[in-house]
């Protein structure tokens, strides 16, 4: 079984306080979290016992899952844990004979049927985003009592079937399904138990391009996803699914949203802002080190709200990558680390007190001459930013080069023949490790995981004691035995005359497009440009060869143009015509070869 | 000395791909039943033409390794092309102080153009000796590390082969069969010894290779 992870979660309050219950109280339910305890879902599931809940961190995870009863599953955050069928052909989820279950807070992706409930009493199938099933979402057959609350259907051949009236769809968001709810042979009333759902451009709902629904309480229109294509389905300032459905959402306490995002088992974090942009904006007079921050928005209204924003936070500290970020040399040391930033996607961390640590000196292992040049390398030193090679004829202070941090480095520009010396030093200088939170506007100012951490270079820098002394003659090394250095040619530019000809030019447009595009190209156009200089060398010494080779690629050109200048249906016509042509004439030498073996007969 | 050694390869060449045209305009009547297409892998030790190459890479011989096609025009004669490697490391010379050093790859590619000539007399024969001339022009690169590669290609020289195959198998080379248009195939172990002569700017790069191969003879 495959398990990709991407990101991890900062924190694990539902976990944690299931647990610190279960370390407390031996014996009841416990909570197993994959991949920390266990390293797939379906693991932690046959490991359960009655009443425990496996909690899944974020992550893409692909497996085909069977439920067990009395056993939760639980993803973190829907929004962060995908989840996409091992085996397309079986549904992605099954549960079969298991009562009494809550599985929720999971994107499911790519399925031909993402969950499957055969006979089982008191699901929950609550906050999924169910996206593109190219059969069907949820299939509940009879004997099954289930409920669908407060889930997304985006994109699926069918949303629900059901077979039975027991499966109550409440709170959910249907867009862009093929069908919204059906039941085997229509039998079943799909008005009946379906209430406060949200509706939009579902085909079978369309009426005149009108969104109709089903069930009471409904709402239609466009629920205003941040980026289905992103698979984030939170919903933005404006949204019709808004506060409209049965109870309340956990996170605000208000009417409780439509959608996987809202009631009361929605992610309680913001989704995660996207990687900060930092640049280095230091000034001279006056003095100051700063560091302007940016950063794309979240734009759930929960955080991006004209009446009731939430914000951001910056975290930020110096040299050492990762949390805690405990900075606290922001404004002259009166902003310290996490800064509350606002409805606000830019900050200026001004007037920073960068240190910088000094390195030790640098071992030079090697200085070896070659043409004009000599190539030093040196013994990496932790923690440092870069290098300066010092070198001369008589001293090492003659002359300096940064080289960024590596550990090798060739000096150009030097008189072959002359002893140099070199040495190097190490280079220091403070770095600041940025990341962002979003957090939305409830009274508990939810807070969402680190962003991608994001690293910047202020301040001055700090140079090392030198290294030890090497010293390198710089000489030409010449191979065996002594050959020309020749460049490649065209044989299409003998052929036409300049570089600059039409044909020419066609012909160079087409390894543009067509050649260099691709690996095989890329190999044919190096074959020829190594294979075709004697040819064209021996081209421009015979004028009366040139017309035959220009007969000879005149197809070639004609091909080129043709190749370029023509729209794809012409092109496949060409194809068609040459296909129809090769077999045509294949047809008539099967057809003279069976008459010669007959006549031969 | 360059025409000395061209004029005679291409000319035997020539007369090679007069007699090859002479057949093939003879018409379909001159069919022929071996397989009209193979293609060869080889491999084996090329013995460069150069008196100081053991001083500078160590060995006066260097692994050599090529691929091959051909066509056969009649049950003696097949035209086909090669393209062919070897690769040498070594030193080179430090020009202050005339001493070896440095770290110098050679990499000599040979492209032939060649006809061969077969002595068979049945499709089944066991041992079937071969001698063919070709054309050829090689590529070459000096790769000096630290200082950069020098690359270029020589003048047209010309290249001489003889070797012998072993049949290993057959299948469906029958006169019917083939004339049937069915599939048929011919495999070969052979030995083969080659001259290869070309120069640039009047340093002879060629040499003798001595190589063990595989071929294939089919009908597509």
């Amino acid at each position: 079984m495959k398990l990709r992870r991407s990101t991890r979660a900062q924190s694990l309050p539902i976990a944690g306080l299931v647990l610190l219950g279960s370390v407390c109280q031996p014996g009841l339910a416990a909570t197993l979290v994959v991949p920390t305890d266990f390293a797939t879902i379906q693991a932690a599931i046959d490991a359960a016992n009655a009443q425990d809940v496996v909690l899944v961190e974020p992550g893409s995870y692909v497996e085909n899952l069977n439920l067990r009863a009395n056993v939760d599953v639980r993803g973190r955050e829907a929004a962060r844990t995908w989840l996409e069928p091992q085996d397309g052909q079986l549904p992605t989820v099954s549960i079969s004979g298991a009562d009494n279950l809550l599985f929720a807070n999971f994107t499911l992706v790519d399925a031909l049927v993402a969950v499957q409930v055969v006979a089982s009493s008191s699901v929950q199938i609550a906050s999924v985003v169910f996206d593109g099933s190219t059969a069907v979402a949820i299939t509940a057959g009879i004997n099954s009592t289930v409920d669908v609350t407060n889930n997304v259907f985006f994109a699926n051949a069918t949303a629900v079937q059901r077979s039975t009236a027991d499966i109550d769809i409440t709170n959910n968001i249907f867009r862009s399904n093929d069908i919204t709810i059906t039941s085997p042979l229509g039998l079943i009333n799909n008005n009946i138990n379906v209430e406060a759902n949200c509706w939009s451009n579902n085909t079978d709902l369309l009426v005149n391009g009108i969104d109709t629904s089903y069930g009471s309480g409904a709402v239609t229109g466009n629920p205003q996803f941040i980026d289905p294509s992103a698979r984030d389905f939170h919903l933005q300032q404006g949204s019709p699914c808004i506060d409209i459905g049965v109870g309340n959402d956990i996170i605000d306490n208000t009417i409780a949203d439509a959608g996987a995002y809202g009631g009361q088992l929605a992610d309680a974090s913001p989704f995660p802002v996207a990687q900060p942009t930092l640049t280095d904006s230091s000034t001279t007079a006056p003095a100051a080190t700063n560091i302007d921050v940016s950063w794309m928005p979240n734009e759930s209204y929960l955080v991006t709200n004209s009446v009731l924003p939430g914000g951001y936070r910056v975290y930020y500290k110096q040299n050492t990558a990762g949390p805690p970020y405990d900075g606290g040399d922001a404004s002259g040391g009166t902003a310290p680390s996490p800064i509350d930033a606002g409805d606000t996607t830019a900050l200026t961390l001004g007037d920073l007190n960068p240190v910088a640590a000094f390195a030790l000196a640098p071992r030079l292992l090697t200085a070896t001459g070659a043409n004009e040049s000599v190539e030093l390398n040196w013994e990496a030193v932790l923690g440092v930013n870069g290098y300066r090679v010092g070198y001369g004829i008589n001293s090492t202070d003659e002359n300096e080069v940064d080289t960024g941090d590596v550990t090798r480095f060739t000096v150009t520009g030097l008189i072959n023949g002359t002893t140099y010396r070199f040495s190097i030093s190490a280079l220091t200088q403070a770095i600041y490790y940025v990341t962002v939170t979003a957090v939305d506007s409830t009274q508990n100012q939810n807070e969402s995981d680190f962003s991608v951490e994001q690293s910047i270079q202020v301040g001055p820098i700090n140079e090392s004691p030198r290294s030890n002394e090497l010293t390198a003659l710089p000489e030409f090394i010449q191979p065996f035995p002594p050959l020309p250095d020749n460049g490649g040619c065209f044989i299409a530019t003998a052929a036409f005359g300049a570089d600059w000809a039409a044909e020419v030019q066609a012909l160079r447009d087409f390894r543009d497009r067509f050649l260099l595009n691709n690996a095989a190209g890329r190999w044919l156009v190096a074959q020829y440009y190594r294979l075709s200089p004697p040819l064209a060398e021996r081209l421009q010494e015979r004028e009366y060869l040139k017309p035959i080779v220009r007969g000879l690629l005149a197809p070639v050109v004609a091909l080129s143009l043709f190749m370029l200048a023509s729209s794809p249906l012409a092109k496949a016509g060409v194809v068609g015509l040459l296909l129809s042509l090769v077999i045509l004439i294949h047809r008539r030498q099967q057809r003279a070869r069976s008459q010669r073996v007959s006549n031969g007969s | 000395l360059k025409s000395a050694f061209f004029w005679p390869g291409f000319c035997v060449f020539a007369l090679s791909l007069m007699i090859a045209g002479q057949v093939a305009a003879q018409g379909e009547s001159a069919s022929i039943e071996s397989p009209r297409w193979s293609y060869e892998i080889r491999g084996g030790n090329y013995h460069p033409d150069l008196d100081l190459f053991e001083t500078f890479y160590g060995d006066n011989k260097e692994d050599y390794f090529g691929l091959a096609g051909s066509y056969r025009l009649k049950e003696w004669l097949e035209i086909g092309g090669e393209y062919s490697q070897m690769r040498a490391k070594g030193v080179g010379i430090l020009t202050s102080t005339q001493a070896l050093g440095g770290s110098v790859t050679y990499r000599f590619n040979p492209v032939q153009i060649y006809s061969n000539f077969i002595f068979q007399r049945r499709l089944s024969q066991r041992v079937v000796p071969y001698v063919g001339l070709g054309l050829t022009v090689a590529e070459y690169e000096q790769d000096v590390e630290i200082q950069g590669s020098i690359d270029g290609h020589t003048d047209l020289g010309y290249s001489a082969r003889l070797g012998v195959r072993f049949l290993v198998g057959s299948k469906g080379l029958t006169a019917t069969a083939a004339s049937a248009g069915n599939p048929d195939w011919r495999s070969y172990i052979f030995l083969e010894a080659q001259q290869i002569s070309v120069e640039v700017d009047d340093i002879e790069l060629g040499g003798q290779s001595y190589m063990l191969g595989f071929r294939m003879e089919f009908n597509p």
